[in-house]
């Protein structure tokens, strides 16, 4: 018992900063929840044999037999850059405009519980979802967007149960995460006395936290001392929000302009939204049957089909409200692999490959989220001293260049390049 | 012999692919921008709101087109601002009509006269197609409305007409438009009395492209039709032919319910009630406001009986009926099949210029504005109702540069509109705006003094110089 009252303890305070804003799985979907199953490319579900199992596979939790915890975060860099269309009678010939530069952290924690012999009780926080595109202005795309933030961190506890003999576990638990979403852009208009394209007003949309309660289930299966089968699924949940659009006119120097801007906006009140986040369904297959590696390949899919529009609300003046973005989203799947290598008692290495296809529409792309397939390696370390572990991988993604070929809902066409490298660290504790 | 036949089939298949991969007729000369000359009128030139000015010559078509092909002197007959004439500013847009007034009595002065070489951008505003081949700025100005020739004074120099001097650059790239004031004179005086006749047109577009294609045969050539939509100018699209309540901008309704259309010259001195159809030009608005066209029967009738001119018809020139639009939208359509088949004779390009202004007729997103052929708002056409704004210039060009780059294979990158974004979010940390100075804008302060000098004038009267 009191190794559950220090769990505790270390994780409020880490829950307490813990908000994550940067989008590298499909969609904004993130799978950075730990840096071993980082290194091994995501592909975690069948193996699932440290804390993070609470994330990638619940059941993974029974067959950790010690109380643990285990904290860390992924350190995300990434260098991007639009290029508008060469037909594009509104970006032609622009280039060069990127995000600002920042480092995102995507943070995690756990604490793993044994009892008994067959199971284990779990709490961990971590980040499932996260976006963040903050364009360095001035920027000729802030029309449509020139931040937007989604925030997720959910707290979730889980229990497994597994077999006496251990070939068998399940797990799962409830999931309760908490989400905010900051949307900023600029309205323009001609100004009439200089026929210039003119910034006349901000609009920016902070919700407050939002929250909901979902469900994960994981299953895992030893068919044989070499070869491991693991199932898991996270629900999928739609988040309502509820917040404060502030509307500031941006003066352009004339008067007569201003005036008659001014009595076209609406007023700053409050704003509602909904924000469709797809579930997460694992199948992992492992075996330690080669050689001296352990090897695990997974199937993910994500359900963003459910991802149909995004929708402004404002509530005093609904007929001001922005028309309703479609986005028709697909459902994705990704393709992962990873092994780890113990090279000495203490020492374990691991290398991981990932494919990621997007789930975003062509006609979709735009500043506010410019997805694409990606493509990823990783390369990772284990220490382990007395009871402490220490996992750190570097994982470099590539995003295929993404153009938005003349179909820009927006009106806005161009050709989209991202790279990322993340660097992720997990300290753990094994009492 | 089974291999020789075999050669054979195939030699023909080749020939025969390629012929039908040819395509129609290939551009002559090639997209070569080292001697780039523009043939033009005051489109060509960057006349806007009433002036040809420094500000806005920038923004000519050839200047965007020189700019964006990378052409590193590109000259111009350059006008210090107000320009000829002083250019035309919105004063006031709050109140209706909206005031508007030339930026200044005086013109401003020619400020590259001493250019020792004929300019890149030879457009002559007020010119048309026979202009080009005649003028040579040597001709005095029959009037003060002879814009063609007074322009040309100081765009030629008294040194050969528009295509004598493009020839005398050795050029290798000729981007002409003209053609427009054969038909636009036509529709500011509003009647069709005065479009050019078709075999003059012909006779004369085709004699520029001969001198030219003689003159310089291996340059590369792009021509552009001409709009057939007049309605597409803000001077004929901003007033209606029907009595308009000028507090609530809504139709007048007569005791039977029913609009009530003004009273014009339909021609010939036939006085009668203009139908839906027809047209009345921007200008006639202040003789509207003083009563003009407003039928007598509404004479006793407050507020009309206010006004001195009511039951006074408005003039033939002030409006265009249906069946005189017809007659000019007919000519154009002759001018363009003119323009197609001169072009294809010579291998050359037609930017569709029509096409842009249908468009614009219709209204068109690009990027995060909504651009139309609307008067004052619509971003397109300058407070003159038929020139267009930098902006409109920047699309003109944009519709050539396509031309080029389909016909030449080259890949000269558009003009964006986004290069006119201003009020970039300049932000000071504090969060005040920084708003860049535009060194054309009118202040509140130089717009009251204007109003405190002529309080009556809302709108000057606009000196053609198209």
């Amino acid at each position: 018992m009191r190794a559950i009252r220090n769990t505790f303890r270390l994780l409020i305070p880490i829950a307490l900063f813990m908000t994550t804003s940067v989008a590298f799985g499909s969609g904004f979907a993130l799978f950075e929840a730990g840096a071993k199953a980082v290194a091994m490319g995501g592909a975690f579900a069948a193996t699932a044999d440290d804390p993070s199992a609470i994330f990638y596979n619940a059941a993974g939790l029974a067959q950790q037999r010690r109380t643990a915890v285990m904290f860390g975060g992924t350190a995300i860099n990434f260098q991007n850059n639009f290029a508008g269309d060469a037909s594009d009678l509104f970006t032609a010939g622009t280039s060069g405009s990127k995000y600002r530069a920042h480092t995102f952290v995507v943070p995690n924690a756990y604490a793993v519980v044994p009892f008994g012999g067959n199971l284990t009780f779990g709490v961990g926080v971590f980040a499932p979802f996260g976006l963040r595109t903050n364009w360095d202005q001035p920027w000729i795309g802030r029309y449509i967007s020139s931040d937007a933030n989604i925030k997720t961190v959910s707290l979730e506890p889980a229990l497994a149960w597994q077999s006496s003999d251990g070939r068998f576990a399940i797990g799962g638990g409830p999931e309760y995460r908490r989400a905010k979403v900051i949307l900023s852009r600029n309205s323009l208009a001609i100004n009439p006395f200089n026929n210039r394209i003119t910034d006349v007003a901000n609009t920016y949309l902070a919700s407050d936290w939002s929250h909901k309660w979902g469900w994960n289930v994981g299953l895992l299966v030893k068919p044989t001392p070499t070869w491991r089968i693991g199932l898991s699924y996270r629900a999928p949940m739609t988040m309502d929000f509820k917040g404060t659009a502030t509307i500031t006119q941006i003066p352009s120097g004339n008067a007569q302009f201003d005036a008659i801007v001014g009595s076209q906006l609406p007023p700053t009140q409050p704003v509602t939204t909904s924000i469709s986040m797809s579930d997460f369904a694992y199948l992992g297959v492992a075996t330690s049957a080669v050689g001296k590696w352990d090897i695990e390949a997974d199937i993910v899919r994500n359900s963003w089909s459910r991802f149909k529009t995004l929708a402004i609300n404002l509530v005093n003046t609904p007929a001001l409200s922005p028309p309703t973005r479609v986005s028709n989203w697909k459902n994705t799947f990704s393709y992962r692999l990873g092994g780890n290598r113990p090279v000495t008692p203490d020492w374990d290495i691991r290398l991981g490959a990932l494919y990621d296809k997007n789930p975003q529409p062509t006609f979709d792309i735009s500043p506010i989220l410019a997805d694409s397939d990606r493509v990823g390696v990783s390369f990772g370390v284990g220490y382990k001293l007395g009871p402490w572990v220490l996992d750190a991988t570097e994982f470099a993604l590539h995003f295929k260049k993404r153009g938005t070929n003349g179909q820009s809902q927006d009106n806005f066409n161009g050709t989209y390049k991202t790279d990322a490298n993340l660097v992720t660290v997990n300290l753990g504790y094994r009492f | 012999m089974t291999r020789i036949r075999s050669f054979t089939h195939i030699a023909v298949a080749l020939t025969l692919t390629a012929l039908v991969a040819s395509p129609v007729f290939a551009a002559r000369g090639s997209a070569n921008f080292t001697s780039f000359v523009a043939i033009g009128d005051s489109y060509g030139a960057g006349v806007e709101s009433a002036s040809l000015n420094q500000n806005h010559q920038p923004f000519s078509w050839p200047a965007v087109i020189a700019r964006q092909a990378g052409v590193a002197d590109f000259q111009q007959p350059l006008v210090s601002f107000p320009g000829v004439g002083p250019e035309l500013q919105l004063v006031d847009i709050v109140h209706f009509p909206p005031t508007i007034l030339p930026a200044g009595t005086a013109n401003g002065q020619p400020i590259n006269l001493s250019l020792a070489r004929p300019y890149n951008n030879l457009s002559i505003p007020g010119a048309n197609v026979t202009d080009v081949i005649t003028l040579t700025g040597n001709e005095p100005p029959r009037s003060a409305q002879d814009t063609a020739r007074i322009f040309a004074q100081f765009i030629l120099r008294k040194s050969g007409t528009e295509v004598q001097q493009a020839l005398a650059q050795k050029p290798t790239f000729i981007a002409i438009w003209i053609g427009g004031n054969d038909a636009l004179g036509a529709v500011l005086a509003g009647t069709p009395a005065l479009l050019t006749p078709l075999d003059t047109f012909k006779t004369s577009y085709n004699a520029m492209l001969d001198q030219l294609v003689a003159g310089a045969p291996s340059a590369g050539m792009v021509v552009g039709n001409i709009p057939n939509n007049v309605l597409a100018l803000p001077f004929l699209n901003s007033v209606a032919p029907f009595l308009i309540d000028p507090a609530t901008r809504k139709p007048v309704l007569g005791p039977n319910g029913q609009k009530i259309f003004f009273v014009a010259d339909l021609g010939g001195g036939n006085i009668g009630q203009l139908d839906a159809n027809s047209v009345v030009l921007l200008r006639a608005a202040a003789k509207i406001a003083s009563g003009f066209g407003i039928p007598s029967a509404l004479k006793q009738i407050p507020p009309f009986n206010q006004l001195p001119n009511v039951g006074m018809p408005l003039a033939d020139t002030d409006v265009l009926t249906s069946a005189e639009l017809a007659v000019i939208g007919k000519r154009v359509d002759d001018f363009n099949a003119v323009i197609a088949q001169a072009a294809q004779q010579r291998d050359i390009p037609v930017a569709d210029i029509k096409g842009l202004f249908d468009r614009l007729a219709a209204g068109m997103f690009v990027g995060p504005v909504f651009l139309n052929s609307s008067f004052i708002t619509g971003g397109v056409f300058s407070l003159d109702g038929f020139h267009m704004t930098d902006i409109g210039y920047t699309l003109f060009a944009d519709e050539y540069i396509k031309t080029i780059n389909n016909a030449y294979h080259t890949s000269i990158p558009l003009a964006p509109l986004s290069g006119f974004m201003a009020n970039n979010l300049l932000r000071t940390s504090s969060g005040a705006v920084v708003v860049p100075d535009m060194a054309y804008d009118v202040s509140e302060e130089a717009a009251a003094q204007m109003l405190m000098f002529a309080p009556q004038l809302r709108r000057r009267q606009a000196v053609i110089t198209h």
